[in-house]
């Protein structure tokens, strides 16, 4: 996918800046910029931070526990409906493809660091990277290999739109979903309320269950994901006139697995959303999301298959790589689909 | 159905094999029990005792000691009601399970146990299952019928795949599977054409033993009688040794010159299967007789 | 000959050279070994955890770092592309702990390691390449589980794979399976190629060259000797078909190279190894 960032060596230090200055901004251990937090409230189903943060300090760290108390003190707060997020209150800040090697609105790397080797530093003290002297959207843009050109969601167009002509299943749903804090989901799940729910499951879950999920398919692969800031508005009490509440930093994904319509090659969509920046828990919510519209799946859990996919690094390790280019392969199952199709014609 | 019942056990020539072939299948000694076992087992356990489970440790005895022959071309019923063992016996014939005691000899093969054969080879080589179910008979519902028909060959180093869509596609035809309908996956097909399919991957390559678990079970009534019709067929043409297992004795009746009957894990009464239906000696065969037909 | 710890001691650094310690080294060599003695077929090694994720090339990573020498010149592509992010982070890790020079280009590298891709210019027989693994068995899906398909590549029984080829004869007539087709090497052993795309399967036969396998996930290195015989499985009477473009590639009018298709410019289509085509229109020296 970044082939064509490649000729940006620039893009790339761009984006590691962003991505040390959001973690060398804090001023404790544990901040509100912390990924931690942002895992808290994804699982926790609700934006916000202060109170993840300060659940992750009186839960002494214990991750499953500080989930608890924010959902717990979410349940009886006062229940304001949402403006349904438009395309055009999204605001993508990365935009990336496995897929193919270029797309359109260009391969956006955002703030990442996934790239820098992963060793431990001993150094007591890193400086902090200062990107207050530039803007920082200015700095996102230039994260862009072919430079930002727009942000908008409903600007940039959806990678899945490249390959409409090949045989797809439904796209994403669109409109409102049920809140599972607000409606008893029951079975068998509107593909939006499977989504809702997905959305704030257990991260480590979400990662194992996808991970043994795709050692059952021949292809998975991560159309887009997108990090991106969504502003909701939300209906004034007094006048009805819409008013901004608030900034949510989200991920989308979009993955494609193979699957059989009526006896024929296809690929299947899958679509995956969660609140805060934890790219992988969007990956796997895709993953299953697409492998789920097949139908139900049949996983046969042998020590194998459960010692991989409980082991956080190994299983980490088969979702996240689909964020690398998978355009050489792609481009080969494509090409064996259209080889089908023709043969049917 | 019954109409076809008439026509068919009247028919030409059932009467002029009376005279034993050649056995192509010999199985002796077989005996299987489920559970620790204890030395009072096959006593406690039987016709007599009424009974298959020990009354000392608990085991069952689903098999003990069974013997029997088929010769080349032969078709041996085996009936029972559940709880008889010849599911046990099916299933150790398919070796999806491995018996204590006892031998399965087919001819030029050897001992079906020997572990120097795989499981896989005795299931696409030597003894192929039809079953209710195309999963437990090896097949596979998410492959198109044809390739679950060319499996046998495929697995036996066929590697043309023009000579093997031709005698594929030949066998599925023979079984009056409609030819555009053999690229389909098998989960499309129903359960009457499902048994088709695996009939034809029998006769796609007669392998030396052919096991039918109930071949009229779960079959809608109204195909029943037709897929008797092509089960007689494919069994009167089939040149190994056929073991057919039935509850229903009417089956037994239709397909099988040779009638074997079992209960507790035990064969009761044995032979020619007019005789045997006619003037049961056995007093559970002649319940059977008497509550069936 | 010169010790791993000698080295490190000449470079002065507390960090063993090439980034992995001597033990490690020794016993990814001591894998290496056995999969070049035993052609295709799965040597199981104690991956290490590696300072990029699982599944981004940590198993070629660990091969690639237990055979590099200064004195080496190591080339990183993925899907073709030196420039890919991926791949210039490996590369500059490399070349940074075993303290040797890196290239884009393929002729003039010692080691490449690659994904997804088979360098289009011929490697010689004084260069390697490592090809990085995701799933290094091509059983392990048909069989459902690893056991069973361990057993199956032990009595040599490649039906399932077969079976697989017999469904794309009849759903879509053959032709091209998406990457990663299955090949038989030195006609006994069924080995998983990585997902390079069916234009590279052909390419793997007879090579002057060693081919190492890493897979650092399921922790694996398989290894192809100099001059193996490599066919893809497929019926004696359907010969492998590649797919072509029929379109020359935009920047250096190639028609024999893999080319992908441009999403931006459609129609367009261009060599997906990004050193061939720059070495198509550089000016000859």
């Amino acid at each position: 996918m970044y082939a064509t960032l490649a000729s940006s060596t620039a893009a790339v230090k761009n984006a590691r800046r962003l991505a040390l200055a959001s973690s060398t901004q804090s001023k404790a251990s544990v901040s509100e910029q912390s990924l931690l937090v942002h895992q808290i409230c994804a699982e926790a189903g609700i934006w916000a931070p202060d109170a993840a943060s300060r659940a992750l300090e009186q839960s002494g760290g214990e991750l499953g526990r500080a989930v608890a108390l924010v959902r717990v003190w979410a349940a009886t707060l006062p229940y304001a409906d949402a403006k349904t997020v438009s395309e055009d209150d999204i605001e993508i800040t990365r935009h990336l493809s496995a897929a193919y090697a270029e797309i359109p609105g260009g391969q956006w790397l955002g703030p990442s660091d996934e790239q820098a080797p992963r060793l431990l530093t001993w150094l007591d003290h890193i400086d902090p990277v200062d990107v207050e002297s530039e803007r920082r959207s200015d700095l996102i843009a230039k994260t862009n290999s072919p430079g930002a050109v727009t942000s908008r969601r409903s600007d940039v167009r959806r990678v899945r739109d490249l390959i409409v002509e090949e045989s797809t299943e439904p796209s994403t749903p669109k409109g409102d979903g049920p809140d599972p804090t607000r409606a008893a989901l029951t079975a068998p799940f509107s593909r939006l309320g499977r989504l809702a729910a997905l959305a704030r499951s257990e991260t480590g879950a979400l990662v194992s269950f996808s991970s043994v999920v795709m050692e059952s398919r021949r292809e998975a692969i991560l159309l887009e994901i997108n990090s991106s800031i969504v502003h909701f508005d939300v209906a004034h009490p007094r006048t009805g006139n819409q008013c901004r509440v608030s900034e949510v930093p989200i991920v989308e994904a979009e993955a494609v697995t193979d699957i059989l319509i009526d006896g024929r090659a296809s690929l299947v969509l899958g679509y995956g959303v969660s609140l805060g920046s934890l790219e992988r828990r969007a990956i796997a919510i895709a993953v299953l999301d697409a492998v789920l519209q097949d139908g139900p799946v049949t996983l046969t859990l042998d020590d194998g298959v459960i010692t991989s996919a409980f082991d956080g690094l190994s299983a980490t390790g088969i979702v996240e790589h689909l964020r690398l280019p998978h355009y050489v392969s792609f481009a080969a199952y494509l090409s064996s689909i259209e080889n089908e199709e023709d043969l049917e014609q | 159905m019954f109409e076809t019942a008439e026509r068919l056990t009247t028919r030409d020539g059932a009467l002029d094999s009376l005279a034993p072939p050649p056995p192509a299948l010999v199985v002796e000694n077989l005996t299987k029990r489920f559970g620790g076992g204890c030395p009072r087992c096959f006593q406690l356990t039987g016709p007599e005792t009424s009974t298959s489970r020990c009354g000392e440790c608990g085991s069952v005895v689903a098999l003990h000691e069974v013997a029997l022959e088929v010769g080349s071309g032969e078709v041996l019923g085996v009936a029972g009601e559940s709880g008889s063992g010849k599911t046990s016996l099916l299933r150790c014939l398919h070796r999806d399970l491995v018996p204590e005691t006892g031998r399965a000899l087919v001819t030029g093969v050897g001992d079906l146990f020997d572990d120097s054969l795989s499981d896989r080879r005795v299931h696409t080589e030597v003894a192929v299952l039809v079953h209710q179910s195309s999963a437990a008979a090896g097949l596979s519902p998410s492959l198109s019928a044809e390739t679950n028909v060319a499996e046998r060959l495929l697995a036996t180093g066929s590697r043309s795949f023009g000579e093997m869509h031709l005698r594929v596609g030949e066998a599925l035809s023979g079984l009056e599977v409609d030819r555009d309908r053999h690229a389909n996956v098998l989960a499309t097909f129903s359960g009457g054409m499902q048994q088709r399919v695996q009939l034809a991957r029998a006769l796609v390559q007669p392998p030396p033993v052919l096991l039918l678990d109930e071949p009229t079970t779960g079959l809608d009534p109204s195909v029943q009688a037709a897929s008797l019709g092509l089960l007689q067929e494919v069994v009167d043409d089939f040149g190994g040794a056929t073991i057919i297992v039935s509850h229903d004795l009417r089956v037994l009746r239709l397909l099988c010159p040779r009638i074997t009957v079992l209960r507790f894990g035990r064969i009761v009464e044995s032979g020619l299967t007019d005789q045997v239906l006619e003037d049961p000696h056995h007093p559970y065969t002649q319940l059977l007789v008497s509550s069936q037909l | 000959m010169m010790s791993v710890t000698e080295l490190t001691k000449l470079h002065g650094s507390p960090e063993p050279y090439a980034y992995l310690d001597e033990v490690s080294k020794r016993e990814v060599r001591r894998a290496i070994l056995k999969a070049l003695a035993l052609p295709g077929h799965q040597i199981p090694f104690s991956s290490r955890e590696m300072p990029i994720a699982r599944g981004w090339g940590s198993g070629a990573l660990q091969v690639t770092l237990s055979v590099v020498g200064p004195d080496d010149i190591v080339k990183v592509i993925d899907q073709g592309d030196d420039a890919s992010l991926n791949a210039q982070a490996m590369r500059s890790l490399i070349a940074t702990t075993a303290e040797c020079e890196q290239t884009t280009r393929t002729v003039e590298a010692t080691i490449v390691q690659s994904r997804h891709r088979i360098p289009e210019i011929p490697l010689r027989s004084d260069q390697l390449l490592v090809l990085q693994v995701p799933q290094p068995d091509p059983l392990r899906r048909l069989a459902g589980n690893a056991a069973t398909a361990a057993a199956l590549h032990a009595e040599g029984d490649h039906t399932l794979a077969w079976l697989e080829r017999y469904e794309d004869e009849v759903r879509r007539g053959g032709g091209a399976t998406g990457a990663g087709h299955p090949v038989m090497v030195n006609g006994a052993v069924l080995m998983g190629p990585s997902p390079i795309p069916p234009y590279d399967i052909p390419r793997l036969d007879d090579l002057p060259h060693p081919v190492l396998f890493g897979a650092g996930r399921l922790a694996r290195v398989m290894a192809l000797p100099p001059h193996s015989h490599v066919r893809p499985l497929s019926f004696d009477d359907r010969p492998f078909l590649i797919p072509d473009a029929g379109v020359a590639c935009a920047g250096c009018n190639s028609m024999t190279s893999h080319r992908i298709e441009s999403t931006v410019r459609p129609g367009t289509w261009w060599c997906s190894d990004t050193d061939y085509c720059f070495s198509n229109t550089r000016p000859k020296s």
